[in-house]
């Protein structure tokens, strides 16, 4: 009935979420948490209006692996105390996991299967201090507006500190009284003193982060994941494939390795977006054709007469086809809307990438950043924690991932 | 400046005008935001000029359609408060009777004179930005959805249904006390008030986005209701979204 009263009353849930409640000033306010189910429907929904557990059978599938397994091969224990609460508010009686689990384990003792415990139980209790909710003031100092909906914003810390991120981290960003949301940090690293952030005007709180100025205050929690492995890249081929705002946290390694570029093999940028009046960073876009030391190539899905296009036209794996690498010495990185990756990887091993040569960052509803509230997470991975960035080869083939 | 807004209302009890009115101090505080050039239960003014429009009651006449074409025209933000604007609410009952039956038991051998027609909710007829649903609105929510629209923001209108609010109050389930309840299926944000009083939930915040109705059906069924008391209940506040699919 995906009345969500099982995962209401469950002891062991612990999903929840956060809101600004401004007081009637408009001026004060506070941010409150509160609960929220796996079950629900705009559980895993982000503010482009894309649902990445769009179904009921879907989110009864996780809430089920959730408690089962995923917990399971996390702390060593079923996530059920078989307290019978789910079972008796459920109206359409299809809430028992008492007698699933039960039966589970009766059936792996019939069939002599050892089920193995996780080595080391990933038990620590954090207090609330020690985690990281409160952010950190930070200013505007720069704001640049780059398409009708895009713009990018320069950013510092007041504590005057760096924000110490790898390439492909995020941050979550608030505007107080309307929210927080989680942004990847667009600049390299070896920027000091200052980060950048590319903001699409999507939900309230990017829209409303899109009107603020410079000198005005935002809140800043992180870096938070986990980014690109530059150690592993480091004298490899690169090839970088962006869709749309996709180029925003490739640009933080694509700028890391320009900077340090005697330290990689042949550098490869593959960039498409739907129109040309969307291209981000064109600047820099631009500078691309002065270098002799990269490859670069660009495409949109469809342009007008009088946009003036050179360059190809069609998606973006239509691009692939038309560079030469070594698949053996080449990592792709892709990072695009969610729509792209499928296409892509499939592209990629036709020319005989191997799977542990895709590296990808991928979206989700990271709200807490902390691996805390349960929004991000793709089957047991909290992309919060384990991503954005993810190596193929751990995701291939896990249900929820693309 | 301060935004203009004006309240307006069609066939409906004017029960979530009242709601508004009744916020007392915490009026006079959202009264410091804004200007209120039309709002007929409390004041004898009336202006046309105004950024948004509060719109409360449905659609019955065709006469009423330029009404609220001019409101779309003159508003930039048109807001739907209280079920008769937002789902058709309970005016929409009438849709499923022969309208001259309806015509004959409400205004007897007047009938001829009252042109009306099937019961609708506003954005039937013109597009909407925001809803407060309910019947009548509940203040907290008119007061968190105002404050959203003066900051720009997307008012959190819940997409899950009345159980979700019903269990984290702790309420004794409607059905374990053998009584029936449409909360399963209709749309959250009014913190489960009738069942907190002990009743059960009628429906009329309308149906959440994407009803298991098939689900609350069998549920109802099996908890003892018949067909007629099963279909009668997903009437009552329903009526128009049902309609619709």
């Amino acid at each position: 009935m995906a009345c969500g009263s099982c995962v209401l009353v469950c002891p062991t849930c612990y999903c929840f979420d956060i809101r600004d409640n401004p007081d009637l000033t408009l001026e004060r306010g506070e941010r409150v948490r509160t609960w929220d189910g796996c079950l629900l429907e705009d559980f895993a929904k982000v503010a482009s209006g894309e649902n990445f557990r769009p179904t009921k059978p879907a989110r009864y599938r996780h809430r089920y692996f959730k408690k089962g397994k995923y917990l399971f091969d996390r702390f060593g224990f079923v996530s059920c105390v078989g307290c019978g609460r789910c079972s008796s508010n459920c109206l359409p009686d299809i809430a028992n996991p008492v007698a699933l689990f039960n039966e589970m384990y009766q059936e792996t003792l019939k069939a002599g299967i050892e089920i193995a415990s996780p080595a080391q139980a990933e038990i620590c209790i954090q207090t609330q201090d020690k985690i990281d909710f409160l952010p950190k003031l930070a200013t505007i100092v720069r704001k640049l507006p780059m398409t009708a909906s895009e713009t990018l914003f320069e950013i510092r810390l007041n504590d005057g500190t760096s924000l110490g991120h790898q390439p492909g981290q995020f941050v979550e960003v608030s505007v107080f009284g309307i929210g927080e949301a989680p942004i990847s940090v667009t600049s390299s690293p070896t920027r000091e003193g200052t980060f950048e952030l590319c903001v699409r005007k999507t939900g309230s709180v990017t829209t409303s982060l899109s009107a603020l100025n410079i000198g005005d205050i935002v809140g800043i929690r992180g870096p938070f994941g986990h980014g690109f492995d530059v150690d592993l890249l480091k004298g490899k081929d690169l090839l970088f494939i962006a869709g749309g705002l996709g180029i925003a946290p490739l640009r933080s390694l694509f700028n890391y390795v320009l900077g340090k570029r005697s330290e990689f093999g042949q550098v490869t940028i593959l960039y498409g977006c739907k129109e040309p009046c969307e291209l981000l960073f064109e600047d820099e876009v631009m500078s691309w054709t002065n270098r002799k030391d990269i490859t670069h190539r660009l495409t949109v899905d469809r342009c007008r007469e009088e946009d003036q296009w050179k360059d190809n036209i069609g998606v973006i794996t239509t691009l692939i086809s038309g560079v030469d690498f070594d698949p053996e010495k080449t990592y792709a990185i892709v990072c695009g809307p969610p729509i792209m990756y499928k296409f892509v990887v499939k592209e990629l091993k036709n020319r005989k990438i191997p799977d542990d040569h895709i590296i990808m960052s991928l979206e989700r509803r990271m709200k807490c950043g902390v691996g805390k509230c349960g929004h991000c997470q793709i089957n047991e991975i909290y992309v919060c924690k384990e991503g954005p960035v993810f190596n193929y080869a751990k995701i291939r083939g896990v249900p929820e991932a693309l | 400046m301060k935004p203009k807004v004006a309240f307006f209302d069609f066939a409906g009890c004017e029960g979530d005008q009242l709601q508004i009115a009744n916020l007392e101090e915490e009026l006079l505080s959202l009264l410091g935001h804004v200007e209120v050039v039309s709002f007929r239960e409390i004041m004898k003014e009336h202006g046309s000029d105004y950024d948004i429009a509060f719109v409360e009651g449905s659609c019955t006449r065709l006469g009423d359609e330029d009404r609220l074409k001019e409101i779309r025209k003159n508003a930039k933000t048109v807001v739907a408060i209280g079920s008769c604007a937002t789902i058709g609410g309970i005016n929409s009952l009438k849709n499923d009777k022969d309208p001259d039956e309806v015509g004959k038991t409400v205004y007897g051998d007047k009938a001829k004179w009252f042109d009306t027609y099937a019961a609708r909710p506003i954005d039937a007829v013109i597009p909407v930005d925001v809803y407060v649903h309910g019947c009548p609105i509940n203040k907290d929510e008119f007061l968190s959805v105002f404050k959203s629209l003066l900051q720009g923001k997307k008012p959190d209108i819940p997409s899950y249904p009345v159980c979700v609010e019903c269990k984290k109050n702790e309420n004794v389930c409607a059905f374990d006390r053998h009584e029936f309840c449409v909360g399963p299926v209709t749309r959250a944000g009014c913190n489960s008030c009738c069942i907190n009083e002990g009743t059960i939930c009628w429906g009329c915040r309308g149906l959440v986005d994407n009803p298991n109705e098939n689900a609350h059906k069998e549920v109802l069924l099996k908890y003892g209701l018949t067909v007629d008391e099963t279909i009668n209940k997903f009437r009552l506040y329903f009526a128009w979204q049902r309609r619709r699919k």
